[in-house]
């Protein structure tokens, strides 16, 4: 209970202070700043809320191998340049095991493929966008599974977020704050790259979510998780 | 690795953290110059020779589409050099994209040294005492990885073997690759949950939960630390009361040279070249104790 407390305390007391000293130290680039560390404190505190709770060995192994096949589909998909299944797995994963294993697989799938890219500024922002695309899919998760139309539509809608999201990082770090002009600059040039990224998750929404969700509804039964 | 590399990874993370803050968010080119240079120097005693090189050519590119990106946005500055299609090219403009080029080749090319000096155990170490769970998750996730790479390999070769999706066009590889990552979900899920039930078998979220590292604190740790974090409040400070200011629009700020910033920009320059001295230092010695025996 203490513990508790303390916790809260931390958190209401840290929080704000890390905000506030940063604006006063990086004056120039204190939207760049708070932007980081909201992406840093939110993946933080979903984090720390999954510690709390009591999750069972198979539950954890689970989100583990979804995560992993997540990140080794990447790698079967690269012949196809720019085609990958990582966010349509993260929203059937979100489907059929909730909001909390979809923001899991999301950001984890963000950290570790980094490990074999590369880490960078970007990558809470990676963890973050991808993480709330698995936490969404979870809250619309029947509406996801009993219309195939909704499925295809919010995953066009998560390829858009995910890049309009990234862009906005991108302009807030190089300008300090937000340039409009050269936001839309940035989305015009990586039109290409947001239009693949929509097309791919719809297409591997098409046909996987009915394969693999047959498959992880089968576990849950067999397994009773 | 030895040297800079083998302090406890809670150092490095506080010395990447502190680097890696103070160049994202300063708006100072000497701060940024010096951090780039600090990254290099770093990322040239982790690297080969050759790779540094294409390195550099990439870095040097990179800087020069972020000021020709920036010179086409932004029409502020007091000098312009020439006018391009009625708007005018300033001198500005020029040295402000320069100086965010500096600063974006400078945190990759520490993000590159960081990821070759933290590596996934030391993650693990630095955040397995705060989040368990979800460092159990990434480690048994990494151990997955090769693993479902493999199967995934079995599975690929016995359908070329049958000679099903073996074609080159594209159709053919997406619908390979959807059968075979099917196929490998089924193996991988039931799997997982094998694991799992073993892990539970074994006696997995029974209280008091240990775990194991094998990562000392030392007495240089401690001095590392402390020089980091004295470095960095100086830095923090000087920036804070405004005296790292640096304004490119309307038109070039000289730099503030009171002995406060001056102080700032050496030990910003202390902190950045310390991994390199590190490394340099256990360099010599080793080639030094090689040639008395």
């Amino acid at each position: 209970m203490i513990n508790k407390v303390f916790t809260y305390i931390l958190l209401s007391i840290l929080v704000p202070a890390i905000v506030i000293i940063g604006c006063l130290v990086f004056r120039e680039k204190q939207y760049a700043f708070v932007s980081a560390i909201v992406a840093i404190i939110a993946c933080g505190v979903f984090f720390l809320s999954f510690e709390k709770k009591e999750h069972s060995a198979q539950r954890l192994t689970i989100i583990a191998a979804l995560t992993a096949i997540a990140i080794v589909s990447r790698i079967i998909f690269s012949p196809l340049q720019g085609f990958k299944p990582v966010t349509a797995i993260i929203i059937i994963t979100a489907m059929y095991f909730g909001s909390e294993a979809g923001f899991m697989v999301g950001a984890m799938t963000a950290l570790i493929s980094n490990f074999y890219f590369s880490q960078g500024p970007w990558t809470p922002f990676q963890m973050l966008t991808w993480g709330l695309i698995g936490l969404l899919a979870g809250i619309f998760a029947e509406s996801l599974k009993n219309k195939k139309a909704w499925r295809l539509i919010f995953g066009a809608l998560a390829g858009i977020l995910f890049s309009m999201l990234m862009d906005v990082y991108s302009v807030l770090w190089i300008d300090g704050n937000f340039n409009l002009p050269r936001y839309a600059f940035y989305l015009t040039s990586s039109l290409k790259f947001t239009i693949i990224f929509a097309f791919s998750n719809v297409v591997f929404l098409l046909i996987l979510a009915d394969p693999i969700g047959k498959k992880l509804e089968r576990i849950k039964t067999k397994y009773d998780l | 690795m030895r040297g800079f590399a083998s302090l406890n990874p809670r150092v490095l993370a506080l010395y990447f953290l502190s680097v890696l803050l103070i160049t994202m968010f300063m708006w100072n080119p000497a701060i940024q110059i010096i951090s780039l240079l600090g990254s290099l120097l770093l990322l040239s005693t982790l690297t080969s020779a050759k790779e540094m090189l294409s390195d550099i050519c990439f870095y040097a590119v990179l800087i020069l589409l972020i000021i020709a990106v920036n010179l086409m946005f932004s029409h502020n500055g007091e000098t312009p050099m020439f006018f391009l299609n009625g708007n005018p090219i300033t001198f500005e403009a020029l040295l402000y994209g320069a100086e965010a080029g500096v600063m974006i080749v400078s945190v990759i090319a520490w993000c590159k040294c960081l990821s070759r000096i933290i590596t996934t155990d030391k993650f693990q170490y630095i955040f397995g005492g705060v989040a368990p769970e979800v460092m159990l998750i990434l480690s048994m996730a990494l151990r997955f990885i090769p693993l479902f790479k493999r199967q995934y390999k079995r599975v690929s070769n016995a359908q070329k073997a049958m000679g099903i999706y073996s074609q080159e066009s594209r159709a053919d590889k997406l619908k390979g690759g959807v059968w075979t990552l099917s196929a490998l979900t089924s193996w991988s899920l039931e799997n997982s949950v094998e694991t799992g039930n073993a892990m539970k078998a074994r006696g997995y979220g029974l209280k008091p939960r240990s775990h194991y590292a094998i990562f000392k604190f030392g007495i240089n740790d401690f001095i590392i630390a402390l020089i980091v974090i004295a470095f960095t409040v100086v830095v923090l400070i000087s920036s804070s009361l405004g005296k790292l200011d640096f304004y490119f629009y309307p038109n070039i700020s000289g730099f503030d040279l009171s002995y406060l910033s001056i102080t700032a920009y050496i030990s910003f320059g202390v902190l950045t070249l310390m991994p390199y001295f590190i490394e340099t230092k256990e360099d010599i010695k080793w080639k030094f104790y090689i040639s008395r025996i």
